[in-house]
């Protein structure tokens, strides 16, 4: 088993066709948006702060109302990020027209809503702010949940995550929304990893290629043939998101605190899940030309990173709101919700429960690609 | 009779309304080199992929070493090395390390394991280069490689699928005295092809197979006494008018006679004194000849007897 094992890390560290989307695409995004920040800094000096009206009609859920908590958290920093106002919705509409304010958040019970007259700078500040808040809701109502009390506490963290006054170190050992997104490029990067737990599956059978054929009529049954595959794919895509990790420490100078092992860990366990996803779609699929499963798993991540939010946070509220299995079964969701609560809270519920769930998915995926495979036959080589 | 290794029954396998294995039924004695002949597409590799279980089949049956073959008859796996038509080797690990790697998932000993792989090593003569990766070894050289892949646990049977395809006339001989030697040492051969002299050369037995069927099997001697067709004679004449080319063709046990190039071919059914018949001919007649040449017929004729076409169409 070792010498399997090390026989497939060896192959995969000769293989650089995986460098791209687990090296290269996280380094790129980390070093293009610390340079989007930095101009970002430069055009607005010592980035003023931000005019927004607040409207509010009806009486305020426990939504809203903790929304109102954040944003005045936000204007009542010794660095404030917004500037607020409380106006009626013609008022705030007039001052919008006439560019004295750069937006209005709109409160209706616990609909939230965001009014922007044109887009720049300062309206994706105001935009990103209500995406967080609509991103660490669910953290926030487990928290309800679970320790109430906590509630307030959870509403700091998340406004001072969210002032981006605070520069890229986190300080205060937590980390804040820019190390946040540059960790959500590194699960991104974890989760097209997938890609080499499906070209493992595809030297394993028979109808794939010559050494799956002649693998699949060795005495070794598959499964002793999976797990070593299995380990080092997903140690080798664990280093391989460390080399990109690093380089934020290094280079961009992004500072976990003590955080920096439990963000290993979860990159770590997102990496079985993964490796593990890879595997399921090409045991099942293993029909037709290699390309189907490639493409089908190649939508299958797009459609993971599309459901988690990271690329419109709405996606994931109505995710959440209809289809709640779906959010709790994505691994991508899961990897970004561990390092979200590793960031924003001190209890450790979110991250085990998040690091849990990708266990499951790969014990599940691993286990059934095992049985499939064992007695895979094929109708055409 | 030596026992039986491999026994398949009525073996067919369909691809849709193609029948690409049509009842086909082999026995394989221990110690032998059997020739699967038969063109491109005519069912050898099929029926290997079926005797191997990486292919689900229609119907019929097949035992290897007297125990039914199924995906998960390990311990029959164990006694079976493959050399698959294409080479089926890892770019990223060297010479060494793939034999090792192949090796080592049938045998878990590893100071056994380790002797083993220096004598494939060895034994396919690729000892200045087993630190190569395989993308640096010539076409050669990577079937070689092949063939240690598949023959170092030192299995008991071994089957060659077109092992020499596209493979230079060096390497060639080299990789069919390999299987010789491999002979020798106890393993039985089963050897697929279309090139007949490769089987003529090697194979102790031979089945021609056609549409997935077994057309004909023996001896490469019990074949050829199978047909009709006998020896061949060419010989070199000037000049041959077409008056002489019609009476030959009028001779005893003529079956063809053409004059082209000033070479008189002439093929003969198999019967006694045709060499002497036709140079009786020639001599009566004034013909004036110079080198004669005679071929015993090939496996060649043999398969376009049967099937009324070329092995290589």
């Amino acid at each position: 088993m070792l010498r399997s094992f090390l026989y497939e890390f060896k192959k995969l560290m000769r293989q650089k066709n995986w460098m791209f989307w687990i090296i290269v695409f996280p380094i790129f995004m980390g070093t293009m948006f610390n340079i989007v920040i930095h101009a970002i800094g430069d055009d607005v000096g010592a980035f003023q702060a931000i005019p927004v009206a607040l409207v509010e009609e009806g009486e305020q859920g426990d939504r809203g109302t903790a929304f109102i908590e954040m944003l005045y958290h936000l204007s009542e920093e010794k660095e404030p990020v917004l500037d607020i106002e409380v106006l009626s919705m013609d008022e705030a509409k007039e001052q919008l027209n006439a560019e004295y304010i750069n937006g209005i958040y709109f409160l209706d019970g616990d609909d939230l809503r965001l009014i922007v007259a044109n887009e720049g700078i300062q309206q994706s500040v105001l935009r990103m702010i209500s995406n967080r808040f609509y991103q660490a809701q669910s953290t926030i109502e487990t928290i309800a949940q679970n320790n109430p009390q906590m509630i307030p506490q959870a509403v700091e963290d998340l406004g001072r995550e969210l002032n981006i006054n605070q520069g890229i170190e986190a300080g205060r050992g937590t980390m804040n929304f820019l190390i946040y997104v540059k960790l959500v490029f590194l699960a991104m990067s974890v989760f097209q990893g997938a890609h080499i737990g499906l070209s493992r599956i595809h030297q394993l059978q028979g109808n794939r290629s010559p050494l799956g054929a002649r693998r699949s009529v060795t005495p070794t049954n598959k499964i002793k043939q999976i797990i070593p595959q299995f380990l080092a794919s997903s140690t080798f895509l664990f280093l391989y998101t460390c080399v990109a990790l690093f380089y934020y420490i290094f280079v961009l100078d992004v500072q976990f605190g003590s955080q920096l092992p439990l963000v290993l860990l979860a990159i770590f366990v997102g990496s079985l899940a993964s490796i593990s996803i890879g595997m399921f779609i090409g045991t099942i699929i293993y029909k037709g030309i290699a390309a189907i499963s490639e493409m089908i798993l190649s939508g299958l991540v797009m459609l993971m990173i599309f459901l988690s939010g990271v690329m419109v946070i709405d996606i994931r509220i109505l995710t959440r709101e209809n289809f709640l299995i779906l959010d709790r079964i994505n691994p991508l969701t899961l990897l970004t919700d561990a390092f979200y609560s590793l960031g924003s809270f001190s209890d450790y519920r979110i991250y085990n429960t998040s690091l849990i769930g990708m266990l499951a998915v790969a014990v599940v995926c691993c286990v059934v690609s095992a049985i499939i495979l064992r007695r895979q036959t094929y109708d055409s080589i | 009779m030596s026992n039986k290794v491999i026994q398949i029954k009525n073996l067919v396998k369909r691809y849709g309304d193609l029948v690409a294995v049509d009842h086909f039924n082999l026995d394989v004695r221990e110690g032998e080199v059997l020739g699967l002949l038969g063109p491109n597409g005519s069912g050898k590799t099929t029926t290997i992929n079926c005797l191997l279980s990486l292919l689900k089949y229609d119907r019929g049956s097949i035992e290897i070493f007297g125990k039914p073959m199924k995906p998960s008859a390990y311990a029959t796996k164990a006694q079976i090395g493959i050399v698959s038509q294409n080479v089926a080797v890892f770019d990223e690990l060297t010479v060494h390390d793939n034999i090792d790697y192949f090796c080592g998932l049938y045998i878990k000993d590893r100071e056994k394991r380790k002797k083993m792989v220096l004598e494939a090593i060895d034994f396919v003569g690729l000892n200045d280069f087993v630190k190569f990766l395989p993308k640096k070894l010539s076409g050669g050289l990577l079937r070689r490689l092949n063939i240690a892949c598949g023959i170092a646990h030192q299995p008991k049977l071994i089957i060659l699928d077109e092992p020499t395809v596209a493979v230079d006339p060096q390497s060639r001989n080299q990789i069919l005295e390999n299987i010789l030697e491999l002979n020798k040492k106890g393993a039985t051969i089963i050897y697929t092809s279309h090139y007949m002299e490769e089987v003529e050369q090697i194979c102790s037995r031979v089945v021609i197979i056609d549409k997935g069927k077994n057309l004909a099997e023996g001896s490469k001697e019990e074949l050829k006494t199978m047909i009709k067709t006998g020896e061949t004679i060419k010989i070199d004449i000037l000049d041959l008018s077409k008056e002489h080319l019609n009476r030959i063709q009028n001779l005893e046990n003529v079956n063809a006679a053409t004059f082209k190039n000033k070479i008189l071919e002439v093929k003969f059914r198999i019967g006694n004194h045709n060499l002497t018949n036709l140079l009786n001919y020639l001599g009566d007649h004034q013909v004036v000849y110079g080198r004669v040449l005679s071929e015993l017929p090939t496996l060649n004729d043999v398969f376009l007897e049967i099937t009324g076409k070329e092995l290589r169409d």
